[in-house]
């Protein structure tokens, strides 16, 4: 049993436009032999968000590894982050509001995930692959984020990744609203197969490029995208 | 050559403008109809020509004259062509026109999830003829039309100012009131200015306040009647 995991961000143009920083941070993080991956997506709207982002990162690699001891859920975990970004960030939250997606997959083939907000995760398990993401009620950018989740606006998964091409893929709305509905499956297995015949550098690389020249008119979203696969 | 691409949408984002548009017989008179018909062909003429945006702007027409009707379905601006006159007759069907709002809105074959909050602008002179209790209670309540941005505008001294003012919900943009045609053509260039600044913005959701241009004596402004409502 082998697993790699993948990851990139890229500026949207808009903000690139604007001069402005990367509102979305990724994390790809090896731990004891699994991994943890993470997107989160700050809102545009709120001039510290991408630090609110990178802090939700930080914080959830540091509570996955928490977790390892006393063998937590993900609905735990989330709960977990959750307290430690509010309490981090002080009680005016508002300026660093951000969505959080975040997956850990331990050795034993275990995943754990989570969603709150806007983006999309995708899971194969037991080689059925199916969208976790509830379907949106709103409009596009409308989200709801960590600060403000209540524990029904999370989404949870946890579920055996036993098969090889089994895996997660998380991604911020920057990509997830420009995909096909009916292509979600396929786009799946065009990472995980980029994952498998090279590595997690070079893929982060060929990631970095593919997101670069999004080929939606007039897109402008941040984008970050990270999967954990099994490829053996 | 990416191998990703195939899996992206080719469309833009859409921005959702939809004009509720009074056409009873009463806006036949001072020139209102016709100061209405030139406003509404500036901003699809300005929502076309503008190149800077972060979102395909689409614009629909309602009119309430004698009948409610959709008189321009959603159609992206710059595809719109010979944008029809609209003709003052009838009574003020003001509710079957929330209802074909509210319709539009919550259908996600018209309007998808990853569109843009819609902008929803009201233009009346006067009372509704037709019960309006149930489809503004839908328009106002809906899953999704309670998320869109109302602005509204009313025009002369018989509009229904109270149901205008709970119509609109932009905090920063209470009910416009019309008292000549220029003022009509000050509302609309303000919608217009307020939408293409949503459209150029890295966050398109954000409210923008909507900003009345100064009365001026220029060129275009001359083209307007004097008539006071």
């Amino acid at each position: 049993m082998k697993f790699a995991a993948t990851g990139c961000s890229v500026v949207g143009p808009a903000h690139q436009q604007d001069n402005q920083p990367n509102q979305d941070a990724v994390l790809v993080q090896g731990i004891r032999k699994g991994w943890c991956i993470a997107v989160c997506d700050g809102l545009g709207s709120r001039k510290l968000s991408h630090k609110g982002s990178r802090l939700a990162a930080t914080l959830i690699r540091s509570a996955v590894k928490r977790s390892k001891a006393v063998d937590c859920n993900a609905k735990a975990i989330s709960l977990d982050l959750q307290k430690n970004w509010l309490d981090a960030v002080g009680q005016n939250s508002s300026p660093y509001e951000t969505t959080c997606l975040w997956a850990s997959v331990d050795s034993s083939g275990i995943l754990k995930s989570a969603q709150v907000g806007d983006g999309m995760f995708l899971v194969r398990s037991e080689g059925r692959f199916s969208a976790i993401t509830p379907e949106r009620s709103g409009f596009g950018n409308q989200t709801q984020t960590l600060s403000q989740a209540k524990y029904d606006d999370w989404s949870f998964v946890e579920a055996p990744l036993n098969q090889v091409g089994d895996g997660v893929l998380l991604m911020t709305d920057g990509i997830s609203d420009d995909l096909i509905p009916e292509q979600l499956e396929p786009f799946f297995d065009a990472v995980y197969m980029q994952l498998r015949r090279t590595n997690k550098r070079r893929c982060k690389a060929w990631l970095t490029q593919e997101l670069t020249e999004w080929s939606t008119p007039l897109h402008g979203d941040d984008k970050s995208i990270a999967g954990i696969f099994r490829i053996e | 050559m990416s191998k990703l691409k195939q899996f992206q949408i080719q469309s833009a984002r859409p921005l959702p403008i939809i004009v509720l548009a009074d056409t009873s017989a009463s806006m036949s008179v001072d020139g209102k109809i016709d100061a209405l018909n030139k406003a509404l062909k500036e901003m699809i003429a300005t929502f076309a020509a503008e190149s800077r945006l972060r979102a395909e702007l689409q614009v629909s027409v309602i009119t309430f004259g004698g009948i409610a009707e959709t008189h321009l379905p959603l159609t992206a601006a710059h595809q719109i062509e010979g944008f029809a006159t609209l003709p003052a007759t009838g009574g003020t069907p003001m509710g079957a026109a929330f209802k074909l709002a509210s319709e539009m809105i919550e259908d996600q074959e018209i309007i998808p999830s990853r569109a843009y909050k819609p902008v929803v602008v009201l233009i009346s002179d006067g009372h509704p003829t037709d019960d309006i209790s149930a489809s503004f209670d839908a328009l106002m309540n809906g899953e999704r039309s309670s998320k869109a941005t109302r602005f509204a505008m009313g025009i002369g001294a018989d509009a229904e100012l109270s149901l205008l003012g709970d119509f609109a919900n932009d905090l920063e943009a209470p009910v416009f009131e019309a008292e000549n045609a220029r003022d009509i053509h000050r509302f609309f260039k303000a919608v217009t200015m307020s939408v293409t600044t949503l459209s150029r913005s890295t966050t398109p959701n954000q409210s923008t306040p909507l900003e009345l241009p100064p009365v001026s004596n220029n060129e275009t402004d001359d083209e307007y009647e004097e008539l006071d409502f």
